[in-house]
């Protein structure tokens, strides 16, 4: 008698200290498809953590173009740059940017949403604005570069081409106040990755990591509900990336 | 007090006037599909905004008339809709969910409207980097066409000009931008001026060039310094002729008299050149025939004007000033004709004095054996006037 009772303490306090998880909110979700992984970026990382890692990418390419005298090797780099910033088949920084803030869309339309996530959402969309403009600016500079006869010809947009990339990293002091990043017309992905994180610091209840297999196994049912998947197959039902 | 008496009222006229404010918000919205706009919208639409007139305070057909909105994506109108049936029933989770699916629809469509002023965006932006830092006119001009009156912009494009040893174009260029600039204390105001002295210089520097040399190098020179309503103006265009025709370029040579002839029309070397290409090249447009009829005006020889004047009305009867100068050339060759009458007249009397002395024949023998009449000679010609 005194066993089950021990047994039954025990099971108790397991369950008082979590060891009983619930399932995440399918708003939180789609914020970890955003932050912490989702199955089809290259390295099954969060999309704002590939754009910070394209958008390093892209700066070193840069760099190197800068660094170089020989037409040739300018060309190799910046267009390497060019595939950082804005590619459609290996998650450029403006592809990544865009679906992070597609997915924190999609959970502010969640029916679990909180009022927090719903109203921050299309503030975030908004602000991604300036980088997608910076990785455009980039691939029509790139233009000036492969369209260059000379080194010297190819070093005024390589040149500028370095500080936008620079920029959607740290961002930049476009309205000279001597503050970078003080608005969202001078973000880059530093400050979006501080307002997302500001967003989730207000969630109540909090938000914590979201084990990969809800991360991996939310879909799309055909009636617009978001679900799990209790087959757990990774899926991307009805397109959802 | 009077309206939170009656809360089912003052729902109810939010409703009825939610569903007056919908109609015209599907004209308003920029983005509406089709099928959005009041005359346009399927039966599913128009059944369900009946059912709603019928019975506005009834869930069902709100959501009816909701979801008929939503399947044709006109979540704009479905919004008023939404909005007072959730001041009705605030805690209903079907209208909530709606209302999110609506928002987060219409967030998106401002989302892509964003993606695409980014393109725009980046466009402008590298239009005027290529302007402001390789010179680029094109581009300054493309990023001129989104923004017309940006001052800055103008002085950009002044810059490219006098990059381009086009320091007329850039004179006229950084006067626009002048005129931009509404204090004329600004300190963009000194640096324009700074930057017109800079252009003017140049600009005298291929005046000098144009004048000073004879080759294809002092043709660019001239139409470089050419600045419409400047002083020098004929005399770079009367050069530039010169210089052409001396390259062995009739026809653009000509082109250039063209364009010298109306800016000093009493000028009887610049009448004289156009007379002389028009009749080697034979041009016979209305321009061509136009300047030539006038230069032969200016030359006095109005009866031979009349006819390329005549030519070149029928050719172009809008030419500017062609009716003026023809009937100049009709008045100057009717007063010839009368003149030429005047003389025979005066001849002709004359001989009838001389005849009871021998006659006609009898003079012209006796002045065959004299020695001819020595020419009159004069100072009075004109100084261009060569053969």
């Amino acid at each position: 008698m005194t066993g089950l009772r021990t047994a039954f303490v025990v099971i108790a306090l397991l369950a008082i200290t979590g060891c009983v998880s619930r399932a995440p909110t399918i708003a939180h979700v789609h914020i970890g498809h955003a932050i912490t992984g989702v199955h089809v970026t290259p390295h099954q990382e969060g999309y704002l953590t590939t754009a910070e890692r394209r958008a390093g990418q892209t700066v070193d390419f840069a760099q190197r173009a800068a660094a170089s005298n020989a037409l040739a090797e300018i060309k190799k780099d910046i267009a390497a740059a060019v595939k950082s910033a804005d590619s459609e088949d290996d998650f450029g920084v403006k592809q990544a940017i865009v679906m992070a803030a597609n997915h924190v869309t999609f959970a502010a339309t969640s029916d679990d949403a909180s009022l927090n996530v719903q109203r921050s959402a299309p503030a975030f969309a908004a602000d991604i604005t300036r980088v997608v403009e910076r990785c455009d600016l980039i691939v029509l500079l790139a233009k000036d570069v492969e369209a260059s006869g000379s080194a010297r010809e190819a070093s005024i947009p390589v040149e500028e081409l370095v500080k936008l990339a620079q920029a959607n990293v740290a961002g930049d002091d476009s309205n000279g106040d001597g503050v970078v990043g003080s608005a969202p017309s001078e973000y880059g992905l530093i400050q979006l990755r501080k307002e997302l994180e500001a967003m989730i610091a207000r969630e109540s209840p909090s938000y914590v990591t979201v084990p990969q297999w809800y991360l991996f196994n939310l879909v799309r049912l055909p009636n617009g509900k978001w679900v799990f998947d209790k087959l757990g197959r990774g899926g991307n039902i009805d397109g959802y990336k | 007090m009077g309206i939170s008496k009656y809360p089912a009222v003052a729902v109810g006229f939010a409703l009825i006037l939610a569903l007056l404010l919908a109609h015209p918000a599907l004209a308003d919205a920029p983005h509406a599909a089709a099928a959005c706009e009041p005359d346009h919208q399927p039966k599913p639409v128009t059944d369900a905004w009946v059912a709603m007139k019928r019975d506005p305070n009834s869930l069902a057909t709100q959501l009816g008339l909701v979801d008929a909105l939503i399947d044709q994506g006109c979540y704009r109108n479905a919004l008023p809709i939404l909005q007072a049936g959730l001041a009705q029933r605030p805690r209903s989770t079907e209208l909530q969910s709606r209302m999110r699916a609506v928002r987060s629809m219409l967030n998106e469509e401002q989302f892509f409207a964003g993606l695409g002023n980014a393109q725009e965006t980046a466009k402008l932006q590298h239009n005027l980097l290529r302007c402001t830092k390789l010179a680029d006119v094109s581009a300054c001009d493309e990023a001129l066409r989104s923004k017309p009156d940006d001052p800055q912009l103008m002085i950009a494009k002044g810059d490219a000009l006098l990059h381009d040893s086009r320091p007329a174009e850039a004179l006229l260029t950084y006067r626009h931008a002048a005129d931009l600039f509404p204090d004329e204390r600004a300190p963009e105001d000194q640096i324009i001026k700074q930057k017109l002295a800079a252009a003017e210089s140049q600009r005298q520097a291929l005046v000098s060039q144009c004048q000073g040399t004879a080759d294809a190098a002092a043709v660019t020179a001239c139409q470089a310094a050419l600045l419409q309503g400047s002083s020098d103006e004929s005399a770079l265009l009367q050069r530039k002729g010169i210089v052409l025709q001396s390259l062995g370029k009739p026809e653009q040579a000509l082109d250039a008299f063209i364009a010298a002839e109306p800016l000093n029309q009493d000028d009887k070397s610049v009448a004289l050149a156009i007379v002389a290409l028009t009749s080697s090249m034979g041009r016979k447009d209305a321009l061509a025939l136009g300047a030539r009829g006038s230069a032969l005006l200016t030359l006095g020889r109005p009866a031979e004007a009349l006819p390329a004047l005549q030519q070149a009305e029928a050719l172009a009867p809008a030419l500017p000033g062609i009716k003026a100068q023809l009937a100049r050339a009709e008045h100057g060759a009717q007063e010839e004709a009368k003149r030429q009458g005047r003389l025979a007249n005066a001849r002709a009397n004359a001989g009838a004095v001389k005849q009871p002395h021998g006659g006609e024949a009898a003079a012209a023998g006796a002045g065959a054996a004299t020695s001819p009449p020595a020419p009159a000679y004069s100072n009075d010609a004109s100084p261009g006037h060569t053969n």
